[in-house]
């Protein structure tokens, strides 16, 4: 579940940006408090989205996002990327385009699209892609394991079909939401 | 000009790199010149430390044993290792931190390199033989090797994460673990025999940052501050790369990616035959005792 707090006040003065919003991501597990590995998934999160935000059209303020896990089955930080993509737009801030992400990872020599937990856990490699709706190309790339260039590059044609199926989900889900 | 550069340091970039070189001279894909020297820290079990262009790292392991309970029946038994690593990101490198609690960048790159070195070291080939069973029944805890990694940044002048992770590799090919040997009463102490680390791969990587539509390889801290997005390639001696983090604002398509590999991979040759040569020209040197006082 992803929160969408501002355009506000900067919590923390020394944050503060002259020119421009500044976008603070919180990734709160299920249980326990952010580890190291929490942050990095932050700061994945974190760049995603920051291209995508108008942020100059709210200088001095802060846009904060809240992601909080509330059951976690493989995949995680692809699906936080689109859903802090919808609370985005469902909170009305201003944006470019739009983000998706998916997960990618090579099981037994197998690409599978969106990997559970399991999955995960017995794959050579997992990749998590975003792009953004106008463009083709990566935004963010992050990967674990060992791959081959080759692997990447399928992995990386995969992606964007998959983004683009994740693209008319949101389309779908925000046309529902004002069609009333 | 000083001025120019200072007040509109994006614009001062551009004007070089319509003409494809940077400030400093370097052509785009210029990697500034490297240097490794292993085994500085006599304190330490193993040392390394590194310089590429100003930025330069350290990297100091000590080495430890822990005693790590056995689980239950049917559960999975604990590993016989870990290299645990802590990179430290302090003001003394550089005026971006302050004291206190890590920063993100010491907390993400941290977290890059424990991934990393979790898949370097295969403990079950250097497990510590324990006492005999059947002297004492159910074995209720066993000795494990902890390889505990301090990485210092000493100064920063851009793409720490690249001389990072050759500190590390330097690092671990210095140590020199001592076998271990039990006494009659079941206290451990370090033998006189010692032994090298075989690491499973041979990482190395190289940091790129985007401005525009160029791609520089490994950036200054100066072009650290305007890029819109960086990406780093890690790539091993067996042919394969152990991750690819791309972040930022500016999409990129799927040849400058391809050309980014391509460009790590051959640095990594280069870095791999300069850990090689520095480890033979070094002298065996005597290391302390594990257990001594």
């Amino acid at each position: 579940m992803v929160a969408i707090y501002g355009p506000m006040e900067v919590q923390r003065q020394t944050k503060e940006l002259i020119d421009r919003a500044y976008i603070e991501v919180i990734y709160k597990p299920r249980s326990g408090i952010a580890s190291p590995a929490d942050k990095e998934k932050e700061k994945y999160i974190k760049n995603c989205v920051e291209a995508a935000i108008l942020s100059t059209l709210h200088p001095r303020t802060e846009i904060s996002i809240v992601v909080q896990v509330l059951n976690e089955d493989g995949s995680i930080v692809s699906t936080a990327v689109n859903a802090a993509c919808l609370a985005l737009i469902d909170a009305g801030i201003p944006m470019k385009n739009m983000i998706a992400a998916t997960t990618i990872a090579y099981l037994d020599g197998d690409l599978i699209l969106d990997p559970t937990e399991k999955e995960e856990k017995e794959s050579s490699s997992i990749f998590t892609f975003a792009i953004h709706s106008q463009s083709d190309g990566t935004l963010a790339v992050r990967t674990k394991g060992f791959f081959s260039e080759d692997e990447f590059n399928h992995a990386s044609e995969a992606s964007q079909g998959a983004c683009e199926r994740v693209f008319s989900f949101l389309r779908r889900s925000l046309e529902k939401k004002y069609a009333e | 000009m000083e001025a120019f550069r200072r007040l509109y340091p994006s614009e001062f970039y551009r004007k070089f790199l319509v003409h494809d070189i940077r400030p400093d001279g370097r052509a785009l894909y210029k990697i500034r010149k490297t240097t490794i020297s292993v085994g500085s820290v006599s304190s330490a079990d193993g040392s390394a430390f590194v310089k590429i262009g100003n930025t330069s790292m350290v990297a100091g392991i000590s080495v430890e044993l822990g005693s790590v309970p056995i689980p239950a029946k049917g559960e999975e038994m604990p590993p016989d290792g870990h290299v645990v690593v802590n990179l430290e990101l302090l003001p003394l490198c550089s005026a971006k931190y302050k004291p206190g609690k890590p920063s993100e960048d010491a907390q993400v790159m941290g977290e890059y390199l424990n991934d990393i070195a979790k898949t370097l070291i295969d403990f079950s080939s250097i497990a510590i033989k324990q006492k005999s069973e059947t002297e004492q029944g159910e074995q209720k805890a066993k000795w494990v090797w902890f390889l505990n990694t301090s990485i210092y940044c000493i100064n920063h002048d851009g793409n720490i994460f690249d001389a990072s992770l050759i500190a590390l590799i330097a690092a671990l090919k210095d140590v020199k673990l001592p076998v271990i040997e039990f006494g009659e009463d079941g206290e451990v102490f370090a033998g006189e025999e010692k032994f090298s680390l075989k690491l499973l791969h041979v990482p190395t990587s190289l940091t790129f940052g985007i401005i525009d539509d160029y791609i520089l390889a490994d950036p200054t801290s100066e072009e650290e501050t305007l890029f819109n997005g960086t990406i780093t390639v890690i790539s091993n001696d067996k042919d394969q790369f152990c991750g690819l983090y791309k972040t930022g604002g500016t999409p990129l398509s799927q040849e400058s990616l391809r050309e980014c590999m391509d460009r790590a991979k051959t640095r990594g040759v280069h870095v791999r035959s300069l850990i090689s040569k520095k480890l033979d020209q070094t002298d065996p040197k005597q290391r302390k005792n594990l257990m001594s006082p």
